[in-house]
């Protein structure tokens, strides 16, 4: 464990402030000692999923889950967020797990995956917040309260119609079917990352052409539809 | 999809890995093959013309240990960044005090070297033999150091592109040690040392290879 303590100084924790819609800031993510207390029985579990064994694999990942659940809640307000995120690091465990030494402590090959994730959800976070003043007109179209009358649906189709193909398919996808962004580039036969892209993309694209054919505060203007 | 989900959809798709091991057992074959192919790429490039080794002078001892100091720090701080959670602290500090021990004596070469050829910069580096062989040799052992490190899990993707080029042009400017007979300041500055510093700039996007865990 000395190698433990010569990787990690000890940082005392400083918790998030929590301001008016403000997330975690990179300077606040805590080194190993002070950012998790993992389950002794990680080391092993892992060496067990490496062999291929599935049920230690399913209890290391659902004992990885239950750590970070905490971390997050107290990094990111949005539950959805929390969960999003935590899918991104599980899968970044399940990519990176045969580069584990279960002769090593878990705590810094753990965090330093969840740190990176963190970090990358941070950068986007600013992204993000751009991207919801173009998605607002788009999720309004589609909330539950949406009349699905002729000329709202011919409208959405138009206006989805002038899109190009690949963001088009991506938007019918993730919002008419409701599916999630992983399963949509599975369907797609695309990376998940290309998904993202593209779908951030349709979205903007989309909310300039809802606008072009005068959609304003929930009212359409018919004339300008065809 | 729920993270209940994922977990069983992940559990249930679990195979036997092949780990991938420290840094150090890594590294030292793969550099091994990075060498071998960047002698042979100078050999054929240089004619087969090695300089006899009897007129290797004592003040090149420290430059060449400087130059492969880098070379393999380098090349195992790209293998340490391809296993998360691991210290880079020794192959930093080794990284370190090689560049300075490198720019020490560059600059007693500077000092001491009156033949004003400082002028040529720089259309020495671009019309020069020796960059023109780093920048082969360089492409040519990058491959096998890319490979050692995409198998990994690389987290830090432009750092890792960045050394891992830092590496492989670095490794040509040491073995020009057995081509290159010129000793003179300017030449090893803009020709031997200039070029892999550019090219590892270069490697900062040569990184988005590298897969993203």
């Amino acid at each position: 464990m000395a190698g433990v303590a010569s990787e990690c100084s000890p940082v005392p924790f400083q918790p998030a402030s929590r301001g008016g819609g403000n997330e975690a800031r990179v300077q606040d993510i805590p080194n190993p000692p002070d950012f998790l207390e993992t389950d002794p029985s990680l080391p092993d579990l892992m060496r067990k999923a490496q062999a291929g064994d599935s049920r230690s694999y399913e209890t290391a990942l659902r004992e990885i889950s239950r750590m970070l659940r905490p971390f997050l809640r107290s990094r990111l307000r949005d539950p959805d967020a929390q969960e999003d995120l935590l899918q991104e690091i599980l899968l970044s465990v399940h990519r990176a797990r045969h580069t584990y030494d279960s002769s090593r402590p878990f705590a810094p090959w753990l965090h330093a995956i969840t740190r990176y994730r963190l970090i990358d959800y941070l950068r986007g976070a600013k992204k993000r917040n751009k991207e919801i003043a173009d998605d607002s007109v788009m999720e309004t179209l589609v909330a539950r309260d949406f009349s699905p009358s002729l000329e709202n649906m011919e409208f959405l189709k138009e206006a989805l119609f002038r899109l190009p193909e690949n963001q088009r398919r991506i938007l019918e996808l993730t919002i008419l079917e409701g599916r999630s962004p992983r399963e949509a580039a599975a369907i797609l036969n695309i990376s998940s990352v290309n998904a993202r892209v593209i779908s951030h993309r349709a979205r903007r694209s989309l909310g300039v052409i809802l606008k072009e054919l005068g959609y304003e505060d929930g009212r359409i203007d018919q004339t300008t539809l065809f | 999809m729920k993270t209940d989900a994922l977990i069983k959809q992940l559990s249930s798709n679990a195979k036997a890995t092949r780990l991938y091991g420290s840094p150090g057992a890594l590294l030292a074959p793969v550099f091994a093959l990075s060498v071998v192919i960047s002698f042979v790429f100078l050999y054929l490039f240089r004619g087969g013309a090695l300089l006899p080794w009897t007129e290797f002078p004592p003040a090149s001892v420290l430059e060449f240990g400087a130059v492969l100091g880098i070379a393999l720090s380098a090349a195992h701080l790209a293998a340490t960044l391809a296993i998360p959670g691991r210290t880079i602290r020794p192959a930093l500090a080794v990284l370190a005090v090689s560049c300075l021990a490198l720019g020490a004596v560059l600059i007693e070469r500077a000092l001491g070297d009156s033949s004003g050829r400082w002028s040529d910069f720089p259309a020495a580096m671009f019309a020069s033999v020796c960059a023109r062989d780093i920048l082969i040799t360089a492409a040519a052992a990058g491959v096998p150091l890319f490979l050692m490190a995409g198998k990994g899990a690389v987290l830090r993707r432009k750092l890792a592109g960045f050394l891992l080029v830092l590496s492989s042009a670095s490794l040509g400017a040491v073995l020009l040690f057995l081509f290159c007979e010129r000793v003179d300041a300017a030449h090893l500055v803009f020709c031997h040392y200039a070029p892999p510093a550019v090219l590892s700039l270069a490697g900062i996007f040569a990184g988005r290879v590298l897969p993203e865990i």
